[in-house]
């Protein structure tokens, strides 16, 4: 992203989400966004992401120029090219899990990599409940079918929005590494935001927001590391 | 808690402007059906005021109760006493009115036509007299008697009605031909009258005839040329200001009598030409009545017509109000359901599960009371426009206001506001259960009646309702409770079968969708299980759709058999080579018997052409046999068998009579069985007039599709009946000759009636179907507009079931969804959906059909024809109305905002 802003509203009540946000995502890095609330990290990844656009400046992913995307071109560049996890209410609850897996590329009318899929299936450790329903699957369950989603079409890039939110520790913890490991043996490029210092420790880089701007930057980060920081920016 | 209730409704004003246009939509219908029909039942009612104008008393002849069609006319000889000379008599005005006199016209192509009108083509005579005479001068003057008809020279006067000369372009001073029953003849037309009341002599600017076709003449000519030679149909009396009624009545009714008994005893001494005339009169009774007498009778005979209608319109009101309820119903049911947790709020704020309850019910009233009003004011503004297209495509003249009557306005309010409350005790009812706690959950949820119990209840409704339709099927009942068992069976089964849908909504939606997920692979596969996983909400939005279909497919099969039925008769019962007849759908529509005798002419001219021409004449209720008055025809059945076979069972159309007995009959199979007749039986019988008659039974036919139960020979019509005029009649061909020549022949005949069709076998039976499906047409029209709530009821739940997964959606459009997938995933979840209704209504129209055609008379349904390829054409129709109710919520769901909807909770 070069020079990125957002503004909502106007005059009195305008606000800047993002104010000149320039930065880039390495290719085959897992990198962390974190922030207090109202700091923008959700923004940038909804700018970056395609899912919203910008006031001004511009985003790139590989050579493409989001903001001269039509909605139609924006969704295949969604659809083909970047892959998400949301905090919660990732599945279509009328589709089974392994159609959930599967969406992005029945959307796109192409046909799964078996190998692939397998490779995913095994790894994420779901294979006995690919014909469940997500009503009938555990939260961390519905998870790694949402990242193995993310992961089937073999993105560009995959933004993944509070992954650990609404999960306990332990699933949670089960969850970050296997993002870590498709980073790592996948060599899949990774963007997270989240507020838990625990989850940003996973990522190689951590880009700290606060009003719309990037304030600071650690690579190879810790949890007391990033605690320490916040302390520092946040005081 | 009701300012919060107004609160609600305003809120969500979208959910509720579509809840509220299916109640202003039955509201306006039902409100429509009462005042279109309380104007018509006006407009009858004045002209039953007018018709008897400014009379006090009426003379006429007797008759039994329902045989009015067949009153017989007053013997001019008889009343020669009833003048002004009687003490209290103002002024005394014999009438004439004769119905088929037919004035024709040169049309835009040269051709001379038929005026056309959906009201009585009456003849009568124009008296002048001021203070009686229902017809006043509008343009020119009163016809004028030229000199007797018996002159074929005579070019007589008439007068028209205003209206008809407009319409047609007839011109004052031109000469036209009329056609009458006593055959066509050439008059010139001398002035337009107008038909109302004397009262608007020097103000005329107002017809009050709603529709009739009036040719008035001279009194001398009127009886001559409409067959009322020496006779009067009746005398209208006025008495003087100072007069007693009572005693004048006593008066007059002592000379009738006086005159009747001088008629019996000499009749025999009378001169044969007086005879012939009188003879018919002899056991007559001749009464005097007050106008209030005649004025309800006629208002009793015009709203038999308008109960009809009324009844009729009423019927698809009633439809349109049932399935609103459907809709109003489902509409509570879903909002309740996505405000759960807004109510369970209220509920921890301590508001008690009957508040609550409460509160919802009250919003019903509130969206029933504005449903009612704006129904009102929509059925008012409907009939106003009904009123112009029936004017419009000239059907009759509906002059006034639109009556607006306490009893539309209470009947509108108890349905509109009755329907909307009914509709929502149940999902209110729910709502009280609603705990507190459910303010905090994620996914709260309204926990519906049980699905086993609602199996349960509906297959006992649904089997009760089929035992009783096919109690109705087989059965022998009486009208009453036949008509009883098979409506409360088709509710049963109806209420049954939309109780049981929600258990076919999942598996009927799946193997509905499955070739849609072939096609549109995702979206297709994402609308198939959206359809199917609210199996409740999907067969309860059907239900309106079901109710349409069930009844336009209902209508089709009836339709399709009837057609069937007559085709059928047709091919059987049919041999002669031309028809001709005037209106094959009203039998008191007659024509001239001075055709046949042409044609007989023709006939003897030329033998290689015609062989026999037989005409046939219907005497509605004409004879009264054990008690009851039979509708009656006559054939020349000298010939009859080379023109109709009639599937004698036994004995001969041309048998011979018993000695003593006044001619033959052929009997209906049923008609005999019940009076226990066979071949050489006599039967007794009483003709208008109190004339007695035996006939012998020469055979017993199967066939009463063509020409009824009893078939006398035309003799015994010319005798008993010599007012009656021809039906129809049929031509058969001489074998060698050349069917066009002979075809061409006929015509040359027939040209001069214009208000005649001339059709061959194959013609009749093509334009018997077309009339068929016209009336299919209408009725399925009418039906329609229930289809048409029905789409509102799709696209209501289709907004509301998208408003409930704007999270799915926006996360299926966040992985990459078009805009485009997304459209189509909505449209063909309503295709599904309208597909199951469809499906189950045309099922249950089917069932509905054989049902009806068991209950119908077998001379109209007798063969059961089922239109395949119609009913599959509902189901496509069905499936683009899923499509059109679609296009709304689906624009709405793909505009969706992504962020917005993922982020909506």
């Amino acid at each position: 992203m070069a020079d990125g802003t957002k503004v909502y509203g106007a005059g009195d009540t305008e606000v800047r989400a993002l104010d000149g946000v320039s930065v880039g995502f390495e290719a085959g890095r897992f990198t962390a966004i974190m922030g207090p609330s109202g700091s923008g990290k959700s923004t940038l990844m909804h700018c970056v992401a395609g899912l919203d656009d910008l006031s001004s400046g511009s985003v790139f992913i590989g050579d493409t120029e989001l903001g001269s995307l039509s909605d139609r071109d924006l969704t295949l560049l969604r659809r083909d090219k970047v892959g998400f996890v949301f905090q919660s209410f990732n599945l279509i609850p009328t589709l089974t899990a392994a159609e959930n897996l599967t969406l992005p590329l029945d959307l796109a009318g192409r046909k799964p990599d078996q190998d692939w899929m397998e490779s995913l299936v095994t790894s994420l450790g779901i294979g006995d409940r690919l014909r469940h329903r997500p009503d009938e699957l555990s939260g961390g369950q519905q998870q790694r079918v949402a990242i193995g989603r993310a992961l089937v079409g073999r993105p560009s890039i995959v933004f993944a929005d509070e992954p650990t939110g609404n999960l306990d520790s332990t699933t949670g913890g089960e969850v970050l590494d296997f993002l870590r490991r498709a980073v790592d043996d996948l060599d899949q490029t990774m963007v997270m935001v989240t507020h838990d210092a625990g989850a940003a420790a996973t990522a190689h880089t951590v880009l700290f927001l606060g009003d719309g701007k990037i304030v600071s930057e650690m690579a190879d980060p810790t949890a007391d590391g990033i605690l320490d920081r916040v302390k520092q920016i946040g005081g | 808690m009701f300012r919060l209730t107004l609160r609600n409704i305003s809120r969500q004003k979208l959910r509720y402007a579509l809840t509220t246009l299916a109640v202003v939509l039955g509201v306006s219908f039902l409100s429509t059906a009462f005042f279109l029909t309380d104007r018509i039942r006006d407009t009858f009612d004045e002209l039953a005021v007018e018709i008897t104008g400014d009379l006090d008393l009426e003379i006429r002849a007797s008759v039994g109760d329902g045989e009015r069609v067949n009153r017989l006319p007053v013997p001019a000889d008889l009343t020669e006493s009833i003048t002004t000379d009687i003490p209290g008599v103002a002024a005394v005005e014999p009438r004439i009115r004769a119905f088929n006199v037919v004035p024709i016209y040169i049309d835009d192509e040269g051709e001379p036509a038929a005026v056309s009108s959906n009201g009585p083509k009456l003849g009568m005579n124009f008296s002048g007299d001021e203070t009686l005479s229902q017809l006043y001068i509008a343009e020119g003057r009163a016809p004028d008697r030229i000199g007797p008809l018996a002159d074929p020279d005579t070019i007589g006067e008439f007068v028209l009605d205003t209206r008809t000369a407009s319409t047609f372009g007839f011109e004052v001073g031109e000469t036209y031909i009329v056609s009458a029953t006593g055959g066509n003849r050439q008059f010139t037309l001398v002035g337009l009258v107008y038909f109302g009341s004397p009262d608007y002599f020097g103000s005329p600017d107002e017809n009050k005839s709603p529709g009739a076709i009036i040719s008035a003449f001279d009194e001398a000519t009127a009886q001559e040329f409409l067959g009322r030679e020496g006779l009067y149909d009746t005398l209208a009396v006025s008495l003087t200001s100072d007069a007693d009624e009572t005693a004048v009545m006593a008066d007059i009714q002592q000379r009738l009598d006086a005159a009747m008994a001088g008629l019996r005893s000499e009749l025999q001494a009378l001169p044969d030409e007086q005879l012939e005339v009188l003879a018919p009169f002899a056991e007559a009774q001749i009464e005097v009545v007050t106008a209030a007498t005649t004025t309800e009778e006629d208002r009793q005979d015009f709203d038999q017509i308008v109960s009809v209608l009324s009844n009729v319109l009423l019927a698809f009101a009633i439809i349109a109000v049932v399935v609103s309820a459907f809709i109003i119903n489902n509409t509570f049911s879903i909002v309740l359901g996505q405000r759960v947790r807004e109510l369970a709020l209220l509920r921890s704020l301590g508001a008690t599960g009957r508040q609550v309850s409460r509160s919802v019910r009250l919003e019903a009233v509130v969206i029933g009371t504005v449903a009612t009003v704006l129904g009102l004011v929509g059925g008012y503004l409907l009939a106003a426009f009904l009123r112009w297209v029936l004017v419009t495509i000239n059907f009759g003249n509906l002059p006034g206001a639109i009556p607006v009557r306490p009893r539309t306005i209470i009947v509108a309010a108890v349905v509109g506001i009755g329907a909307t409350v009914l509709s929502s005790l149940g999902p209110s009812r729910r709502v009280r259960s609603i705990p507190p706690v459910a303010a905090l959950r994620d996914q709260a949820r309204l926990t519906p009646t049980s699905l086993r119990r609602r199996i349960w209840v509906g297959s006992v409704v649904a089997l009760a309702g089929v035992a009783l339709l096919a109690l109705g099927m087989t059965a022998e009942l009486d009208t009453r409770p036949l008509l009883l068992s098979l409506g409360g069976g088709a509710l049963g089964t109806f209420m049954g079968i939309y109780l049981l849908s929600p258990a076919v909504a999942r598996p009927l939606a799946n193997l509905v969708g499955r070739p849609i997920e072939r096609v549109y692979k995702v979206p297709g596969r994402l609308a198939r299980e959206n359809a199917a996983r609210a199996p409740r909400r999907t067969a309860a939005t059907a239900a309106a759709l079901t109710v349409g279909l069930a009844l336009v497919s209902l209508a089709a099969v009836v339709s399709d058999s009837m057609k069937a039925t007559f085709v059928q008769a047709l091919d059987d019962s049919v041999e002669s080579d031309l028809f001709i007849y005037a209106n094959a759908f009203d039998p008191t529509a007659g024509f001239s018997g001075q055709l046949a005798a042409d044609l007989d002419l023709l006939g003897a001219d030329r033998p290689d052409l015609v062989e026999s021409t037989v005409r046939y004449r219907f005497g509605l209720g004409g004879l009264e046999v054990d008690g009851v008055g039979r509708d009656i025809v006559s054939a020349d059945l000298a010939v009859l068998d080379a023109h109709m076979d009639l599937q004698v069972v036994e004995g001969s159309t041309t048998g011979s009579a018993n000695a003593g007995t006044d001619g033959t009959v052929l009997v209906h199979v049923d008609p005999a069985e019940d009076l226990a007749l066979g071949i050489g039986s006599t039967v007794d019988g009483t003709f208008p007039g109190g004339r007695q008659a035996t006939f012998t039974v020469a055979a017993i036919i199967a066939d009463s599709s063509m020409l009824g139960n009893w078939v006398f020979d035309t003799s015994t019509f010319d005798r008993y009946l010599p007012d009656a005029p021809d039906g129809f009649v049929s031509v058969v061909y001489t074998p060698t000759a050349d069917m066009k020549e002979a075809r061409t022949a006929v015509e040359k005949i027939t040209d001069a009636y214009p208000q005649l069709t001339v059709e061959d076998k194959a013609e009749l039976r093509a334009s018997t179907e077309a009339q068929l499906n016209q009336l299919l047409a209408v009725i399925t029209v009418f039906l329609g507009l229930s289809l048409f709530i029905a789409v509102l009821g799709i696209t209501n739940t289709l907004a509301l079931s998208i408003f409930e997964r704007t999270r799915e959606l926006g996360l299926l459009r966040a992985i990459g969804m078009t805009r485009r997938q997304l459209r189509r995933m909505v449209r063909w979840e309503a295709v599904i959906i309208a597909l199951f209704g469809g499906l189950l209504g045309v099922a249950m129209g089917v069932l509905f059909g054989l049902a009806a055609i068991a209950a119908i008379p077998e001379t109209f349904v007798d063969i059961v024809s089922i239109p395949v390829r119609r009913l599959g054409f509902y189901l496509l129709v069905s499936g683009a109305f899923g499509m059109v109710a679609a296009i709304f919520p689906a624009r709405r769901a793909s505009r969706l905002n992504v962020l917005d909807a993922i982020g909506y909770e």
